[in-house]
């Protein structure tokens, strides 16, 4: 059956709480029946293939608890902050190069000006671009619900093609990360079909450089696994490590061992297998440059 | 128990308000063209990936496909329909666009067009790369990229002075 997508076929009821509280205890009534909107970018889509049927569509985009934008020992980025804010921020900080870069690749204009960080993450998608570096960045996520708080890892976040441990009834309210040490960048790459389309591969890579040596290395690979997945064994490889072209070669070899990718529209297994490595070289070699003190 | 309910919304729509009753799934760009006449934003993918759908929502360009029509209410919309003088004088984007044989289907051309004039308003001197960086959400299947980059670069060339003496303003997407 071809899927009409001019209209939106099914009904729902639109709610734009006010407050964060407000939208908490919509969420507690109808969660499991309700999608959160932020910018809409992903889930009006999967609405109109008919992927997802939300009865109730719950607009979070003017909660201004969901917004804020703080630099510091931890950097704070609101999950409903729209990507221009963001990017501005991060540009601003003058570091944390790898998460800037995987918003831009966000590409177009349209997108940057409603899309959000936090909506990126609650999709749930395994190509979600800001996934890769935040997880670099051994990042948290904040989610609340009416009842109760907790703070995820985002190490831990993801449970499955489009599934996270987040609960019908929670709201992610914000994302943070520690800010870097001197010494430590961090860089990310893509590889899409198009400029703006949806990940084939990504990589987002972390160094803390002392001299020529690596003292902490975080590396993160996104459509390449059921979720963002860290290469652990290529991280192991460099942590302590004198670093040379050699030894970034060795490192390379090794991504094939911590991703599973798969066959389908965007690209193939074998593809997939010999660019992770391509694209993990590159990435690494411009955050450790980058590093340089 | 929420039930589904028409909403009456407000759109200043090209500078006018209109009052408007809506569906909650009713999308942006068929309330602009279905109830306002506004045919300027064209349908073309429908899943946000074109650019064809483009309009100005509070001056930042959104993709009216795939926007709730109720989730703007109260904003300020722009459409092609809205850029020109009062008494139908075009836009000098519209101008270059025209002199540069810009325009070969003209689909994607009123986004392109309200694209092009969210650059200029942030940036006076686009370079060419700037420029290919902006539009790249917005596609042309005449493949007439060298027409619409040459009018854009004619239409910065005529800003009045007291733009073109404006700062840079860093765009929200740099040049690669």
């Amino acid at each position: 059956m071809t899927v009409n997508t001019r209209v939106l076929v099914n009904d729902f009821a639109y709610v734009a709480p006010s407050s964060l509280d407000g939208a908490l205890r919509l969420l507690d009534k109808d969660g499991p029946d309700a999608k959160v909107l932020a910018g809409g970018t992903d889930l009006v889509i999967q609405m109109k293939l008919g992927r997802r049927a939300p009865r109730v569509v719950i607009d979070v985009s003017k909660l201004e608890e969901l917004k804020q934008l703080e630099a510091g020992d931890t950097i704070r980025i609101g999950a409903g902050r729209r990507y221009v804010d963001v990017l501005r921020f991060l540009r601003e900080q003058g570091r944390y190069h790898g998460l800037a870069e995987a918003i831009e690749s966000v590409g177009k204009i349209q997108v940057l000006a409603v899309g959000t960080v936090g909506g990126n993450l609650c999709n749930g998608s395994p190509a979600a671009d800001t996934a890769p570096p935040l997880i670099t960045y051994d990042a948290r996520v904040r989610v609340m619900s009416a009842h109760a708080e907790r703070v995820i890892p985002l190490g831990e976040f993801y449970t499955g093609v489009n599934e996270t441990v987040m609960a019908p009834d929670e709201l992610m309210t914000h994302i943070e990360f520690d800010a870097f040490p001197d010494g430590r960048s961090s860089a990310f790459r893509k590889i899409a079909r198009v400029a703006c389309d949806i990940s084939k591969l990504t990589c987002a890579v972390v160094v803390q450089r002392d001299g020529e040596t690596c003292t902490h290395c975080r590396i993160a690979f996104g459509a390449v696994a059921p979720i963002p997945v860290r290469a652990r064994r290529v991280e192991e490889a460099f942590e302590g490590r004198r670093i040379d072209a050699p030894a970034v070669r060795k490192g390379a070899a090794l991504v094939c061992r911590d991703i599973s990718p798969i066959d389908d529209v965007r690209s193939t297994e074998l593809y997939r297998t010999e660019a992770a490595a391509v694209v993990f070289k590159e990435a690494f070699e411009t955050a450790w440059e980058r590093a340089r003190c | 128990m929420l039930t589904t309910c028409s909403n009456a919304i407000v759109l200043t729509v090209n500078g006018e308000d209109h009052m408007l009753v809506v569906e909650p799934n009713e999308l942006l760009i068929n309330v602009l063209r279905n109830e306002l006449g506004l045919t300027g934003a064209k349908y073309g993918c429908g899943t946000g990936q074109c650019g064809a759908c483009t309009v100005l929502v509070d001056g930042q360009p959104v993709l009216s496909c795939i926007t709730l029509a109720v989730a703007v209410d109260g904003k300020e919309i722009t459409t092609i329909e809205g850029i020109g003088g009062p008494n139908g004088e075009l836009d000098p984007i519209q101008e270059e666009f025209l002199n540069e044989n810009a325009v070969q289907c003209g689909f994607c051309t009123p986004g392109m067009i309200l694209v092009a004039g969210d650059l200029l308003r942030r940036n006076a001197h686009p370079t060419e790369d700037e420029i290919r960086h902006h539009i790249k959400g917005n596609i042309c299947r005449c493949t007439g990229y060298n027409g619409i980059v040459r009018a854009i670069q004619k239409a910065a060339e005529r800003l009045p002075e007291s733009e073109a003496q404006r700062p840079i303003e860093q765009s929200e997407v740099a040049a690669p």
